[in-house]
């Protein structure tokens, strides 16, 4: 225990630096808690001291990546904001000045306990210690989102690079006789990637009933798959590897029972079709 | 308007939740920071991550700055180097970054004067200190050593190195307030 106030002093400066042990952290709280004016009265010049030191530090860059990620974080959290603040208006605290910010303040209204000094203690360790554990799981969180939209926004160029593809071509689908006359679709093709997109219109399939994706290699079919329609009977589907260039003749569209044809040629009827000659 | 008072009219925006008051204070402060960060913490990658949560904190909790305990730009340093001393202590490699920084010893902070004139005050008060003295405060504010610890490191006297602080801190604001060694 410091038997001087020089030993006191050398003590604020640790404490200005976040420099002390556990030990003397607690000693010199418990000698400026039992009020202390000399000390008071240093240890926010050896704070402030301190402080000025930052401006020492050569800067970094942040990359803008790293800004991009803090702003989703902030919008991603202001619409929990209510919670933190509602907490922090529930949790009783003193004003934020200085003066009732010094340790001397706390006996006053705690009845010189030191058991309520430390309950009150564990309880500002606490909420800041919730709010880094709230602020760390809104990062993630956020973080999480703009990768996923980050990988959003890569799988939306990769697809829109089929669409302006020099090579690319364009297959329009036409009804058949069977099919109704509102039925459209089209396809854009690129020989490169062996990737198409294919915007449907005007799909509406009955409730026991799908449409099944077909593509003509060699005068055999080859099913691509089922075709999900939104409402409005609108529909985008994207395939990947759909095979190479001087193999594929054309594209079909079948209506099928409920999941589709149990054969590997369509079972009804062929409703669209559109070939490379188009 | 002085640089401290364009601070001050950007937090009271950030307080009143206007996102452009954010992008401009952090455009101004975080590189400082990030430098700070990574002094302290043991990779650049960490040090990012540490940015971001530090500036989460900042817009979560700027309605508790109070102007009369600082600055602006000293509050965001202080609440830089305080989450980035936590997050150090946490980590198990300790003994790893602790030897990164000791190598940097040789310079540890940059002798070069800032164009900000504030900046270049310190620099050059920090350096006219005797070496000893210099050394434990960058040790403590840089590398978050304790007064025991570096007793340890220096092979000096805890006792000695806890006057070498306190006269460090002592020397460095006398010079700052005389402003004899401006930029």
């Amino acid at each position: 225990m410091p038997e001087s106030h020089d030993e006191f002093f050398d003590l604020c400066a640790g404490y200005a630096l976040e420099s002390l042990d556990a030990e003397e952290h607690e000693q010199l709280e418990a000698h400026l808690a039992a009020g202390c004016p000399l000390c008071e009265a240093v240890l926010p010049r050896f704070r402030s001291t301190v402080t000025e030191m930052g401006a020492v530090i050569d800067p970094v860059t942040p990359d803008a990546r790293t800004k991009a990620q803090i702003l989703a974080a902030i919008r991603a959290t202001d619409a929990r904001t209510i919670t933190p603040r509602a907490r922090r208006a529930a949790t009783p605290t003193t004003p934020a000045t200085s003066a009732n910010r010094t340790p001397r303040r706390w006996p006053t209204w705690l009845g010189w306990s030191g058991w309520g000094a430390a309950a009150i203690f564990a309880i500002v360790a606490y909420v800041g210690w919730n709010d880094r554990q709230q602020a760390r799981s809104d990062l993630d969180g956020a973080r999480a989102a703009l990768t996923e939209l980050e990988n959003q926004v890569r799988q939306e160029a990769l697809w829109g690079s089929v669409m302006t593809a020099r090579d690319s071509e364009i297959v329009v689908l036409l009804p058949t006789a069977q099919g109704s006359p509102e039925l459209h679709a089209r396809v854009t093709y690129d020989p490169t990637s062996e990737r198409a997109v294919i915007v449907f219109e005007n799909l509406s399939a009955p409730a026991d009933r799908d449409y099944q994706l077909w593509a003509i290699r060699d005068g055999s079919p080859q099913s691509l798959g089922l075709i999900d329609a939104v409402s409005g009977g609108y529909a985008v589907v994207r395939l990947e590897s759909i095979g190479a260039d001087e193999m594929l003749s054309a594209f079909a569209v079948s209506i099928e029972d409920k999941g589709g044809s149990k054969s590997a040629a369509p079972e009804g009827d062929v409703i669209m079709v559109g070939s490379r000659e188009n | 308007m002085e640089r401290a008072a364009q601070d001050a009219h950007l937090m009271a925006r950030m307080q009143a939740r206007d996102e452009g008051g954010f992008e401009e204070l952090y455009d101004r402060h975080a590189p400082r920071m990030l430098g700070l960060i990574s002094r302290i913490v043991s990779s650049r990658a960490e040090a990012d991550e540490l940015l971001q949560e530090v500036w989460l904190h900042v817009w979560q909790s700027c309605d508790r700055y109070d102007p009369k305990r600082g600055t602006v730009a000293a509050w965001l340093i202080v609440v830089a180097r305080s989450r980035a001393l936590d997050q150090r202590r946490k980590l198990s490699n300790r003994d790893e970054i602790d030897q990164r920084l000791r190598e940097q010893r040789v310079l540890p902070l940059r002798s070069a004067v800032s164009q900000e004139p504030e900046s270049g005050e310190v620099v050059s008060a920090l350096h006219a200190l005797p070496d000893d003295e210099r050394q434990v405060l960058e040790a403590a504010y840089l590398r978050g050593l304790t007064q025991r610890e570096i007793a340890v490191e220096f092979d000096t006297p805890l006792g000695t190195v806890k006057t070498w602080m306190r006269r460090g801190i002592q020397r460095l604001r006398r010079t700052m307030e005389r402003g004899e060694l401006g930029a």
